[in-house]
């Protein structure tokens, strides 16, 4: 009793401090507009590419990445993240244009990352219990979805997998204890 | 009950020496011993055919080959939410796993009873760990006055498990630990440094605690044609290297091998027949899962293999007017006691030394810390009877881990994700539950199945004796990670369902005496000398270990008596 008391105070706290409208909880929940995404695949890529940049290694773009945010937001998304997904994706021409006077996709690189850095900011989840309170109600802010399917798609991707980290499908052997050289990337898969 | 129109013209045709219900982890046992002591066995399998190696379509597979890349994946989760809340469902294994739509249950209160109806059963996925259970599991029972007396002690199973570990192959360290005897075991895997770093501080903490690496049924060489293990850590899609044990790579084929096997996937066991005038099992009827057509088999001896849940269920919908609550069930036990371990509880902390140390290759275990409360008067606790056993890794953070508590993005988030992180020890305890009358699985009167046969019902709780062992549970693995210097210590307790384990057992028990147990000391039923049930339902207690390789020793112990019997024309 005590547990459930505790917890249900968490949750109206985490509630509370969230500070959001009821009008813009019915609107986290309406039927998402998902032919929008489609229209802006573009700027998912060049999102996409901002969290996960081409460097030494291959980027977020050419390990296929923007298909497969495109695929779990539309197939694998809970409804509410779904919809703070499209909300954030209309955000960011605006905010880009307000800042900068052009598109997201036609800013440099560095301010990309200013617009990012916004969306980080905005988006920044509570951290410990509050945090896993509010995203069962609110579900996960633009940024960190965004944030999660580039990473989960790069590192799961081929290119990403094989490239940017290290990848052996079949060991044949394990070594319990080896010395770490110089520049040795982290094993892809456990 | 309407006559059923059952297809058994020429009875004959459908008869063999010995039947065994159930092709998973013990009935692969039944099936192996009981062929190659030269009887005709029936091997009945409720799910459909699974071929060593061909039958395993993900086992070549990369991450990038499945459509959500093996992220958990919504709509499995809607409709199948018990199967799916098991940690190794995923898109490369869930063909092994049960629908929940399509095998529904009652749960009177939360319980996952997670299943993998197909030939080999769970064996496919299971976690591996083998350990001996001890004398002192065999006497707890009768020492706390608790339940039942075990009927057997140690000396009984132990060249049982000697005889089957010979054959399943199971890497670990010999400790010499009296309540955690040794197994016949092949070369064991390594600890990386954290794991070994942590060993020597339990060691030089504490004198009656030890860290041993996981004992487990992968193949350090190769075994029996099988093997070895390649280290890939992708068991559960089944292994096309026969890397570790399973029904599928280890005791059916040998069961081929024979000529005797004769194996009927889609086969699902209605109720075991029963002869009143001669007081014997004749055999099972058996509902086609597709066509439906009821046939029945013949033997002369039948193993019930079922798993626990559902071979009580098979026994509670086994009416006669002899047995009118269920075959065998004069004791009105079977169903009762039911246990599962509990788990999800304990510790993890970061290190922050061996940065220029890491590992190579994927270890399918992880370590062992054997149950160290109530093992002498030194050690008992106030609180509780029983104890448990941890299991637990050592690993440095990887992009999984790392991604998401790595604040920004870009460049420097790039390299962090690359490079290897903290290393860290998480470890959780796999708790004894006490076997209570009233945890129980029971048979509705109304709702059936899509065979018509009627639906599962299962009632349990966990009670005081394992509610209290919590807060030791979590305090003592946070206790040894911090006398070994690690950093960040935190303290967890993941409050699942029970049966999340998927250890479930004790619905039909062993015991001395036909008024209060099921089962006797050779697995045999009390009431029904010719049936004989040897997966989890047979146990007494619950012990903390990993428990299938008690029930393969038991198999194998079962079928050498009932096959002696036969030859002395008892049964």
């Amino acid at each position: 009793m005590k547990r459930r008391q505790a917890i249900l105070g968490i949750t109206l706290l985490g509630a509370g401090s969230v500070a959001f409208s009821g009008f813009k909880w019915i609107s986290w929940y309406k039927k998402p507009d998902l032919v929008y995404i489609h229209s802006q695949k573009k700027l998912l890529a060049a999102l996409a590419e901002t969290i996960i940049p081409a460097t030494d290694t291959p980027g977020a773009i050419d390990a296929g990445v923007p298909n497969f945010i495109l695929k779990m937001v539309l197939e694998n998304t809970l409804k509410v993240s779904q919809n703070r997904f499209i909300e954030g994706l209309k955000a960011v021409d605006p905010y880009s244009i307000s800042r900068f006077g052009k598109s997201y996709i036609k800013c440099s690189r560095k301010e990309q990352n200013e617009v990012m850095r916004h969306f980080e900011k905005d988006g920044k989840p509570f951290e410990g219990i509050p945090g896993k309170v509010e995203r069962k109600l609110i579900g996960n802010s633009f940024f960190t979805t965004l944030k999660e399917y580039t990473c989960v798609g790069y590192y799961t991707s081929m290119t990403g997998a094989t490239q940017g980290l290290a990848y052996v499908f079949t060991p044949g052997h394990y070594t319990g204890c080896i010395p770490l050289f110089a520049g040795q990337k982290s094993w892809a898969i456990r | 009950m309407t006559p059923i129109p059952v297809k058994n013209n020429g009875k004959e045709l459908y008869t063999y020496d010995a039947i065994v219900v159930g092709s998973g982890i013990s009935g692969g046992w039944a099936a192996k011993e009981l062929c190659e002591q030269g009887l005709k066995t029936l091997v009945l399998e409720r799910g459909r055919n699974v071929e060593h190696i061909t039958d395993y379509p993900t086992s070549e597979k990369s991450a990038w080959e499945f459509p959500y890349r093996l992220s958990t994946v919504l709509q499995d989760r809607r409709q199948s939410p018990v199967q799916s809340s098991c940690p190794v469902y995923n898109e490369a294994t869930k063909h092994f796993f049960v629908n929940d739509q399509e095998h529904p249950y009652i749960q009177e209160k939360p319980f996952s009873w997670i299943r993998g109806y197909q030939v080999g059963g769970r064996s496919l996925t299971w976690a591996r760990q083998c350990y001996r259970l001890g004398e002192l599991d065999f006497e707890a029972n009768a020492k706390d006055g608790i339940a039942v007396d075990w009927p057997i002690r140690y000396r009984e199973i132990e060249p049982w498990y000697d005889y089957v570990e010979k054959f399943v192959g199971i890497s670990g360290q010999a400790e010499g630990i009296p309540h955690l005897p040794d197994s016949q075991f092949l070369p064991p895997m390594e600890l990386n440094c954290v794991e070994t770093h942590l060993k020597q501080q339990i060691r030089r903490h504490y004198k009656d605690r030890i860290l041993t690496i996981g004992r487990v049924a992968n193949l350090t060489r190769g075994w029996n044609g099988r093997g070895p293990c390649q280290h890939r850590n992708l068991c559960n899609r089944g292994c096309p290297f026969g890397g570790y044990f399973s029904s599928n790579s280890g005791t059916l084929p040998a069961a081929a091998h024979t000529g005797n096997l004769t194996l009927r996937p889609d086969s699902i066991v209605a109720e075991v027949l029963y002869d009143e005038r001669k007081n014997r099992a004749t055999g099972v009827r058996v509902i086609d899962a597709h066509t439906h057509e009821v046939t029945d088999y013949y033997a002369r001896i039948i193993f019930l293999n079922a798993s626990t849940i559902a071979t009580a269920s098979i026994l509670l919908n086994s009416v006669s007017s002899r047995f009118p609550n269920g075959l065998g069930n004069s004791s009105d036990q079977v169903g009762r006691n039911l246990m599962d371990h509990f788990m999800m509880g304990g510790a993890q902390g970061e290190f922050e030394g061996f940065q220029d140390q890491y590992y190579s290759g994927r270890r399918p275990t992880g370590f062992y810390v054997p149950r160290f409360r109530n093992i002498s008067p030194e050690t008992r606790s106030k609180d509780y009877l029983r104890g448990f056993g941890y299991q637990g890794r050592g690993e440095r953070a990887e992009w999984g881990e790392l991604y998401r508590g790595t604040s920004g993005f870009g460049e420097s988030l790039k390299a962090t994700l690359a490079t290897p992180g903290p290393w860290n020890v998480v470890m959780g305890a796999w708790g004894e539950t006490l076997p209570y009358d009233d945890n129980r699985v029971t048979i509705d009167t109304q709702e059936r199945d899509q065979w018509g046969l009627p639906l599962v019902r299962v009632n349990f709780k966990y009670r005081e004796n394992e509610i209290n062992m919590r807060p030791d549970i979590k305090n003592s693995a946070a206790e040894m990670l911090e006398k070994a210097g690690f950093k960040k210590v935190e303290k967890f307790y993941f409050d699942q369902p029970p049966g999340s384990a998927i250890h479930e057992m004790g619905t039909a028990r062993m015991g001395r005496d036909p008024k209060t147990s099921v089962l006797n000391a050779f697995n045999q039923m009390h009431d029904v000398k010719n049936v004989y049930i040897t997966d989890g339902s047979c146990m007494t207690s619950s012990a903390c270990q990993n428990p299938s390789l008690t029930y393969m020793a038991l198999t194998a112990r079962a079928c050498a008596h009932a096959v002696s019997e036969m030859k002395k024309l008892n049964l």
